[in-house]
């Protein structure tokens, strides 16, 4: 991405989007920097060999990476994000926030239309989030709109203007309904009646739920000239190995995640290349603060001081993976402080001393649950279990089924592997590590974290921001039961025909937005 | 005869109903809940779930009404597309056995002329050679003979598609060679049995009085064979090509999903994997029900090549 400052707005700049320099600056990022590039040709038609055959609805709040790519094929958001969570406009062209971040007014960009040719208004978009709030409706965006956002907060202004009244400041609102949880639908939509209507780049040709679809281009759609594809074709695909050779013979264009299994085959393979998401997913190995032995913090304390962060990167991830001070985030991230980039060394010695300070001289015995949910989550346990011996902490490792993991494990053992999708760190924190969230996994409460997320949320000063982001990853480096020693990444195959595909997780999963075929 | 099959039949499916019922309902309401909204959903997410699906009364009224409903072809709707079950089982089950029943008769047309011809060459260098390699063939998983085929006649030969997506993109009339891997894949698993049983039942009607004695009587090879020995080899290879029926049945699980095949197996796998209970119930009771189907009909036909078993006289 371009290190232009335009193209990085800060804090108050996003709260006025709508000024040129920075749609200028938007624009910007959206291209490529340095030398001119040849424009995209249009046509062809991408075949997709998707692995996730769960039948899905044709709406854009289920996850599952099938699901997402259809909607953002389909669909689109009032705001989109780059990489490092920069906004920008979309199907809003300009939104703006009140001073103290409780109140964003979204003007919608005139002359849109779905795919039926009903034109987009702020009806649309009130009906979509009354849908996300719903709780009978069960988006996974639910949990982190419903914390700012009440139905009776949706304020249409005019067919163009939409106010949201928060519950709470929230500067980071726009990049929260970025996600691909938050495709706009038309008001009253039944996809029984009029399935996968949306104002996206392409539109439904034909869908059979969980085994394939084929979509066309969509003539009308506002974004000019994209798409540059004329169709989209998908399959599902379960069979790892079947996905891939598909991807080698020619029959498909592009297939989803990969197993580690699957990156030699593809690194050697001449007719696909491996593409990669980087910092994707967040593996964690996490205490429950409240159950024995953790409710100790000079075992945590201890049990953090054990890892060699770069040894485990190397070994469960291949190196393919940026080593982290036990926070969701990787170094890379704008959002990570400067404090925590000296990633702190194993203390075997200091680590036992704690442990023996605490009842345990003779080390501690710890069953470690998991489950082969996502690439790496176990080996990462198996070589924590291996580092560990060191300071005379013996892991067994029991691994779980998928299926019932987590109601059964999280959140109930005391000690178990945890997994995120990379999302907006606000988000991801709000999500993982505020005391009153569902998903706090180590049970982690902590006033200095709540009040430093909280007040990020409700400054417009960027710098201000950050330095509350700071507050709140350090608190959760030192004291949360979470030990994180790595951000992996995650891989793709692709043709090589294939270009300007984006996977970088920012929970869009748009990665055909500015694609083509060389 | 036919109404004590049929009773068998319907307490067989009452049972595996119960059994499917209950392992698929193992985990408390909200345990369901998170399983099918994901460990993140609100505890209102989770409460709302519950309520709308039921699942607060007791499991046993629930299979009442599920079982009451599912007698007239009503398996409700499904937890993650919430349309009715029915819509995606229907098509998923005539692709099922479409696949079965092409397997199932390609497995017979290449083992009973091979059972006979070695059954006729009894005990010969090529008869050993024969049955050998069906043991080797049979000890394959048939996830490993699939991807052996994906290998070798797609990615190397190209002589077929890699997978069998084209069957829901274009239907199934029109992407017949999306058929030949996964069609050759469960004869891998049939066909040595097959052979076998032929080739013995083969082996024992020859040596029969009645064959030996229209042999004497001067009658030709080819009328023995087909004529007279055939007759006597129907029962057991009734009896195997229901075995191999249930088996194929059985094996959609992993043969659809290797070639990604539209079929009853890759419903029932990913309604299993994203926690669709419904789904999962219909897919379970639909496979159980094509399988006592199977022996039923084969129960039929055992009863009119064996007139003993017409009197109950075994």
């Amino acid at each position: 991405m371009s290190e232009n400052k335009l193209a990085r707005p800060s804090k108050r700049e996003t709260l006025a989007i709508g000024s040129s320099a920075v749609l200028a600056g938007w624009l910007g990022l959206t291209s490529s920097p340095g030398l001119a590039q040849p424009a995209p040709k249009r046509g062809g038609i991408l075949k997709l060999a998707l692995a996730d055959a769960s039948a899905q609805p044709l709406r854009p709040n289920t996850f599952g990476e099938f699901q997402s790519i259809v909607s953002s094929l389909l669909w689109d958001t009032l705001t989109i994000v780059d990489s490092q969570w920069n906004v920008g406009p979309h199907l809003a062209e300009s939104f703006v926030a009140n001073a103290d971040a409780t109140q964003w007014t979204f003007t919608l960009r005139p002359n849109v239309v779905f795919h039926d040719g009903k034109a987009l208004t702020t009806a649309d978009v009130a009906y979509t989030l009354g849908l996300v709030l719903d709780p009978k409706y069960g988006s996974p965006a639910f949990g982190a709109l419903a914390g700012s956002l009440a139905p009776s907060g949706i304020e249409i202004v005019d067919e163009r203007r939409l106010k949201l009244n928060l519950k709470r400041p929230d500067a980071f609102l726009p990049a929260t309904i970025a996600t691909a949880n938050y495709g706009i639908l038309p008001e009253g939509y039944d996809p029984t009646k009029n399935p996968g209507v949306g104002t996206g780049p392409f539109k439904i040709e034909s869908w059979n739920a969980g085994s394939s679809f084929r979509f066309i281009r969509n003539d009308r759609y506002w974004d000019q000239p994209r798409p540059y594809f004329d169709a989209v074709e998908a399959s599902v695909v379960p069979d790892e190995f079947t996905k891939v050779q598909a991807v080698i013979s020619g029959a498909a264009h592009f297939c989803d995640r990969l197993s580690v299994n699957s990156l030699k085959l593809v690194e050697n393979s001449p007719s696909v290349a491996l593409v990669s998401s980087k910092n994707a997913l967040v593996h964690t190995i996490d205490m429950d603060l409240t159950q024995k032995p953790f409710d100790d913090p000079r075992v945590v304390r201890a049990m953090k001081m054990i890892v060699d962060r770069q040894q485990l990167a190397r070994l469960a991830y291949r190196s393919r993976a940026e080593t982290t001070a036990d926070v969701p985030l990787p170094p890379s991230s704008r959002f990570y402080p400067a404090s925590l980039r000296d990633i702190r060394l194993p203390n075997v010695k200091e680590a036992k001393r704690l442990l023996a300070e605490a009842g345990y001289p003779n080390g501690l015995d710890l069953q470690l649950h998991t489950m082969p949910g996502s690439p790496g989550m176990v080996e990462q346990c198996v070589v924590f279990a291996e580092l560990a011996k060191a300071a005379g902490v013996r892991v067994n490792i029991v691994q779980e089924p998928v299926a019932t993991y987590f109601e059964k494990i999280w959140r109930k053992k005391p000690f178990f592997a945890g997994r995120w999708s990379m999302r907006h760190p606000h988000t991801l924190l709000m999500t993982g590590w505020y005391s009153t969230s569902s998903g706090n996994s180590s049970r982690f409460t902590s006033k200095v974290t709540d009040d430093a997320l909280t007040a990020a949320a409700a400054t417009a000063n960027e710098a201000e921001a950050l330095r509350q982001f700071e507050i709140a990853l350090k608190d959760i480096s030192e004291n949360s039961g979470s030990i994180i020693p790595a951000i992996s990444d995650t891989f793709f195959a692709a043709s090589p025909r294939l270009k300007d595909i984006d996977v970088s997780p920012k929970l869009r999963f748009d990665y055909f937005r500015n694609a083509y075929f060389a | 005869m036919v109404a004590k099959f049929a009773a068998i039949s319907i307490s067989t499916l009452l049972v595996l109903s119960m059994l499917t019922y209950l392992a698929t309902n193992f985990r408390s309401p909200e345990e369901q809940a998170m399983a099918n909204l994901g460990h993140e959903a609100a505890q209102e997410q989770l409460r709302a779930f519950v309520q709308m699906h039921g699942l607060d009364e007791h499991v046993m009224i629930r299979y009442a009404k599920w079982v009451g409903r599912a007698a007239v072809g009503d398996f409700g709707y499904s937890n993650v597309t919430r349309e009715p079950v029915v819509v995606q089982l229907l098509p998923r089950l005539v692709n099922t056995l479409v696949l079965a029943l092409s397997s199932l008769v390609f497995a017979a047309l290449v083992a009973i002329p091979i059972g006979i011809a070695m059954a006729r060459r009894a005990y010969t260098g090529l008869d050993r050679t024969v049955l050998t390699g069906s043991v080797i063939v049979a000890s394959l998983p048939e996830f490993i003979v699939g991807v052996l085929l994906i290998y070798v006649l797609s990615v190397k030969l190209g002589l077929t598609p890699v997978d069998s997506s084209s069957v829901s993109l274009n239907g199934l009339l029109r992407a017949p060679g999306a058929l030949i891997l996964p069609i050759l894949t469960f004869a891998s698993a049939v066909v040595p049995y097959l052979i076998r049983i032929c080739r013995a039942g083969m082996i024992d009607a020859l040596s029969s009085a009645s064959v030996r004695s229209a042999t004497l009587r001067g009658l030709p090879a080819r009328k023995v064979t087909y004529k007279y020995s055939m007759r006597l080899v129907a029962l057991p290879l009734i009896g195997a090509l229901s075995i191999s029926a249930t088996s194929l049945l059985g094996g959609s699980l992993v043969v659809e999903n290797i070639f990604g095949y539209p079929g009853l197996g890759q419903l029932a796998v990913a309604a299993l994997t994203s926690n669709d209970v419904p789904t999962l119930q219909a897919c379970t009771l639909a496979l159980g029900a094509m399988i006592v189907v199977t022996n039923f009909v084969a129960d039929l036909f055992s009863v009119k090549f064996n007139p003993r078993l017409r009197e109950g006289r075994v």
